[in-house]
């Protein structure tokens, strides 16, 4: 089965020839060795203390491989078999005297394998840990026996999901969906627990289950042929009822995409905004649209009590989850899409200007995921009858209005800039998850290790809007997590939308300059001639 | 019309345009042809805006394609050879959406587009998905875009890809009906044969060079130094091949299964008096008759460099 297996060693060679393999490593790396060297006892008591510092140092280390291992290994398994639709090279694997279940194997070893290795390369950084004492060799074996599983847990949810889907963001939105609140619930664990011991066996359980179910799933739809990436009506007919299929013609899907229309485009409007809402942003998915809806109205219902006993930050939170979460998937393939398609040249020897093609899709992007976020901010206007003020609610509102406008701008620069959307996708999850959240859990780590305010470097913390979430209203934030040191809450709200305001502006003024560049190579003085 | 001065593309080391300088006047079809790899669809999308040259320049239109690039835009109406739809529009919608980005206001456009469909011998499938289609309306679809903004300059790259044989004739008389217009049009394709049949002017293009240019019949004439001459017997094909030889003005001879080849020096006359002469000879002549140069012989002497 593995011996001479034609998918693994073709998909290794491909992975391991180019320098997208070398670049995830490094930054695998810098990023791991940030947190120990912030994290690491500098204090002059560390040396009676070091056993404890020493195991947290460990569990900080284990949590941020584990999210590292979440984020990443989604990229190599949900593309697995999608890519192939994509490139139509699926009628050429399936049709070779392969097993299907040899190529299940090779699919899911080329994606797991890739991460293992990234696992096994930070051990150097693990001994430098063993200096400080405290660790016993049960639990370097079991939080690295759990990474492996989890690999192979989230690999076979990827690999899953590809099979399912015939496009890459929508394998990678939904794998992504499953694999977070995974990943959330494991961190917990790591947490929670005062040795690594458990953490193995209860991985290692969650992922001889989730073989068990995952396996004959995908195999099965492994067996099936892919040549028609077209939905058939029978698939349509059982989509539409159980309620998967938009009403373009009723409201509130009618928000979401305008229904067809009858008669020409208006003079004046932009054309390509208009393509974008009526063909693009749902031609990507309803399917995908619906279930991330369900899923979140479902998840959403866990939430709304906590409107009522005043906190209303932390639902502020699970929203700006959730916009995180889509917006790229929305706005990564508004123009790697194109490329990929074969449209793109269509569009660039029209004489639709720059201006119209990124506000076009800059505009459906944000629009498609505020009317979602609206849908899931309903609960938060019931907490007016409770503590909160309008002004609060609408504070609220602007730091995830904000959050979804800086992340869709991010999303649409990345899709110019790269050729594909899912390497655009990658990397603007990557950028989010950096801008978001890793500068001001940095400072935080460094609170809590160092001691102390982290002084100038509070400021770090505007840029993320969980941060800013907090400083809305009465909430007893100095008492937490969410504390800013001496920053005034009202200048964390107000630091927070003036940067990301002014980020979103430089990087569509860039996203205009380079346009010509980035999709042309002609030079953007030429174009107004 | 089309103008290219000096135009050269290189990606690093690889050259793929090298020094190309060609002229289209207005209403010609000009035929670009050439190995994988020659250098057309670099040339094609340099002329349609989408390639910034490594020097070079061009002229469509009477704008410069490196200054002027909204005016040649304009000017142009660009068929990629590889080129995707809207999944989910229909075709009608297919053809506003270009149109308003072309610019066209509503009160012309209803006109413009069944116009277009009825050009194309699309109008049937005007409700249609565009994802729907087969290839072949997919090329016709790409072809009524190229004309919705009435542009005097065609550039179509490899039209007749993945056409079918009727297809094909539909598009070559889609396309003298485009010139009849007023269109130059340029246009490339594989299918040498039909590039004869539609255009008045070819250039042969290999690794980036051009290697021939100008009317077709001036790059047949070109490529043959001798006249070649068929012949084919009923039987007595050694005897037939003894007058052949002894004759002065040919110059040599080839048999094969009854069937003689010869490549012929002489005058007309002369051919007509070696004619007469093989028939009082008593041979069995079933046909002699002279063969015309063709693209695809001219294509591969000059690729393979058997003409200067």
């Amino acid at each position: 089965m593995l011996h001479d297996n034609a998918v693994l060693r073709r998909e290794l060679l491909t992975m391991l020839r180019g320098h997208r393999a070398f670049i995830m490593q490094a930054i695998f790396l810098i990023v791991l060795s940030f947190l120990v060297l912030v994290a690491w006892p500098m204090d002059e008591d560390y040396i009676n203390l070091r056993a404890e510092r020493s195991r947290t140092l460990f569990k900080l280390f284990a949590i941020g491989e584990l999210t590292l291992v979440s984020i990443l290994a989604p990229v190599f398994s949900a593309g697995s078999v999608t890519m192939e639709k994509e490139l139509h090279t699926v009628d050429l694997l399936f049709t070779t005297q392969m097993h299907v279940f040899s190529i299940f194997i090779g699919k899911l070893l080329s994606s797991v394998v890739y991460i293992l290795f990234l696992v096994m390369s930070t051990l150097p950084m693990l001994v430098i840990c063993f200096i400080l004492g405290g660790l016993a060799a049960s639990d370097v074996l079991s939080v690295y026996g759990g990474l492996m599983c989890v690999a192979v847990l989230f690999g076979l949810v990827g690999l899953m999901c590809s099979t399912f889907f015939s496009r890459t963001h929508a394998s990678l939105a939904i794998t992504y969906l499953i694999v977070l609140p995974m990943t959330l619930v494991l961190v917990l664990i790591v947490t929670a627990l005062t040795s690594f011991v458990p953490f193995f066996w209860i991985v290692l359980v969650a992922t001889v289950i989730g073989a068990m179910v995952m396996v004959p799933l995908t195999v099965r739809r492994l067996s099936q042929p892919f040549s028609d990436v077209e939905r058939s009506a029978e698939e349509e007919r059982i989509e539409d009822q159980a309620g998967l299929v938009l009403m373009r013609d009723r409201f509130p899907d009618s928000l979401l995409a305008p229904s067809r229309r009858d008669d020409l485009i208006p003079d004046g409007t932009n054309p390509v905004l208009d393509k974008e809402m009526r063909f693009e942003i749902f031609g990507r998915g309803t399917l995908l649209v619906r279930l991330i809806i369900q899923i979140s109205i479902g998840i959403s219902i866990f939430f709304i009590p906590l409107v009522f006993t005043g906190h209303e930050p932390i639902y502020t939170c699970y929203l700006l989850s959730f916009v995180v979460f889509i917006t790229p998937a929305f706005a990564c393939p508004s123009f790697t899409q194109e490329r990929e398609r074969g449209t793109f040249d269509l569009l660039l020897t029209s004489l639709v200007t720059p201006e119209q093609v990124i506000t076009g899709k800059l505009v459906a992007a944000c629009r498609c995921t505020g009317v979602l976020t609206a849908f899931l901010s309903l609960p938060m206007v019931l907490g007016l009858f409770k503590d909160m003020t309008v002004v609060d609610l609408l504070r609220h509102a602007a730091v995830v209005g904000m959050t979804i406008f800086a992340t869709a701008v991010m999303s649409l620069f990345f899709s110019l800039f790269f050729r594909t959307t899912l390497v655009a996708l990658v990397v603007t999850y990557l950028s989010v998850l950096f801008l978001y959240i890793t500068p001001a859990l940095s400072l935080k780590i460094l609170e809590v290790f160092a001691g102390g305010s982290p002084g100038t470097g509070s400021w770090l913390m505007l840029t993320s809007p969980f941060f800013a979430a907090f400083s809305v209203g009465e909430w007893e934030y100095q008492n937490t997590f969410f504390k800013t040191g001496g920053i005034p809450k009202e200048m964390v709200w107000a630091g927070f939308n003036g940067f990301y305001l002014l980020l979103s502006l430089g990087l569509l003024a860039a996203m205009r300059a380079g346009y010509e560049r980035f999709t042309t190579g002609l030079k953007a003085v030429r174009m107004g001639a | 019309m089309i103008e290219i001065q000096d135009f050269v593309k290189s990606y690093g080391d690889f050259l793929a345009v090298d020094h190309l300088n060609l002229k289209v006047e207005k209403a010609d079809i000009y035929g670009v042809i050439g190995p994988n790899g020659a250098g057309k669809t670099t040339t094609f999308r340099f002329l349609s805006t989408l390639l910034e040259p490594t020097s070079g320049d061009a002229l469509v239109n009477g704008f410069r394609v490196t200054k002027n690039v909204r005016d040649v835009r304009r000017s142009i109406g660009y068929m990629p050879d590889n080129f995707g739809v809207y999944d989910g529009m229909r075709v009608w919608e297919f053809l506003d959406f270009f149109a308003v980005a072309y610019g066209i206001p509503r009160a012309k456009r209803v006109q413009i587009i069944d116009d277009v469909l009825v050009l194309v011998d699309l109008i049937h499938k005007r409700g249609e998905l565009v994802n729907g289609l087969s290839r072949g309306m997919r090329q016709r679809l790409c072809l009524a875009k190229t004309l919705v903004h009435d542009p005097p300059v065609l550039i179509l790259d490899e039209p007749a890809s993945g056409l079918d044989p009727r297809a094909r004739v539909e598009m070559k008389e889609m396309l003298h009906e485009l010139r009849k217009m007023g269109k130059t049009i340029i246009v490339s394709s594989h299918i040498l044969s039909e590039l004869a049949d539609y255009c008045n002017k070819i250039a042969i293009m290999e690794r980036g060079k051009l290697l021939a240019f100008g009317p077709v019949s001036s790059i047949l004439e070109r490529i043959r130094k001798h006249r070649v001459v068929e012949v084919q017997v009923l039987g007595k094909a050694d005897e037939t091949a003894g007058i052949l030889k002894g004759h002065p003005g040919v110059s040599s001879l080839t048999q094969e299964d009854g069937m003689l080849r010869l490549d012929w020096n002489g005058t007309s006359e002369d051919l007509v008096a070696l004619h007469r002469e093989v028939v009082l000879a008593g041979i069995p002549l079933l046909w002699f008759r002279e063969v015309e140069a063709n693209l695809e012989e001219a294509f591969l002497k000059l690729t393979r460099g058997e003409v200067g």
